[in-house]
């Protein structure tokens, strides 16, 4: 079957490239890493050639895909411990990115240290404002669970600035 | 509210409930701990937000118009100057770029009449004889027929040394 531009992969990725990027860094937690989960997910997308089914969730196919790319990365990462991660990116705001980046630096190593679901929770209702009935549905869990995950990752965000010990759920991981 | 209670509320607030919390409770330290992870909270939703508002990495699009325009106009400067600089075996004509102001090409030698040599011959190496003597050159090369190559020596035979 070929492709039309609506209905290809490419198209669907262009579309929803946030959302890609997002769930990119809940697998992946640090920004470098997630940069490279999207650019090989962007490839898969390019390279495939079939259109999408759609009797099927097409968004929930993009998050498989990224989830996919992301664990075989990281895998791929375990088994050849490559040195410190260096600042890319490809966008002419590189500047701003880095001074944000240097910013947040300990706040994003945090962020890394949490739950790929702790993150997409802190994510979803602190940054992007969603309530945790919505989070919850995009999540596709219970709002309690939500709730939960939301105070383990601030809690666990703020810990240094409280000078309080991690709490035992980030640190075991 | 004590400190106590209040670092306990901030550890877990979400960034619009802090300054509820915050309220009933005039200390600066606990003011100075909240700015702070306000403001760590925001840099990382900037961070987060910048990074994640990033685009698709643009597809680079070949400029196939202009390399065929390119190729285009490479070719037909090369064909009109292999046109233009063609030597006369090739098609074409030696008469027909000659410039205006050179002299007329004579015309070709008759049968039988020996055509003179337009290559020049290499001018002779000096001996070492002829070393310190100025020699003028001649200022034309005098087409002349090609000399006979000198005889070689006979080699002597040596008589084979006899007993004495």
């Amino acid at each position: 079957m070929t492709t039309s531009d609506d209905t290809s992969p490419e198209a669907l990725g262009r579309r929803h490239w946030a959302e890609i990027k997002a769930w990119a860094l809940y697998e992946c937690g640090d920004l470098s890493t997630a940069d490279d989960v999207c650019q090989e997910a962007w490839m898969k997308l390019r390279a495939s050639r079939t259109a999408l089914d759609p009797t099927r969730n097409p968004l929930a196919w993009l998050r498989t895909v990224v989830r996919s790319t992301a664990r075989d990365l990281l895998a791929r990462e375990s088994r050849m411990r490559r040195p410190a991660p260096v600042e890319r990116s490809t966008t002419p705001d590189l500047d701003r990115v880095i001074d944000l980046h240097r910013g947040a630096r300990e706040a994003l190593d945090a962020f890394a240290a949490l739950s790929p679901r702790q993150r997409e929770a802190v994510d979803l209702v602190d940054r992007q404002g969603l309530t945790v009935s919505e989070a919850a549905d995009r999540m596709e869990v219970e709002p309690g669970t939500v709730r939960v995950l939301v105070h383990q990752a601030r809690k666990a965000l703020r810990a240094r600035l409280l000078d309080t010990e991690l709490p035992a759920l980030v640190r075991s991981r | 509210m004590s400190c106590e209670t209040v670092r306990e509320a901030l550890s877990t607030a979400s960034i619009a409930e802090i300054p509820e919390i915050l309220a009933a409770h005039d200390c600066a330290d606990c003011r100075a701990l909240a700015d702070a992870i306000v403001a760590q909270e925001r840099a990382l939703h900037a961070a987060v937000g910048a990074w994640v508002a990033q685009g698709p990495p643009e597809q680079r699009q070949v400029p196939w118009p202009w390399i065929v325009l390119a190729l285009a106009t490479a070719a037909t400067i090369l064909l009109i100057l292999s046109t233009l600089w063609a030597p006369a075996g090739l098609g074409g004509s030696a008469e027909s770029f000659r410039p205006a102001s050179s002299p007329p090409i004579p015309p070709a030698p008759e049968s039988g009449q020996e055509e003179p040599s337009r290559t020049e011959a290499p001018a002779p190496s000096p001996r070492s004889s002829d070393v310190g003597t100025t020699r003028t050159p001649s200022p034309s090369p005098r087409p002349s027929p090609r000399p006979s190559p000198r005889p070689r020596p006979v080699p002597v035979p040596v008589p084979a040394p006899g007993p004495r």
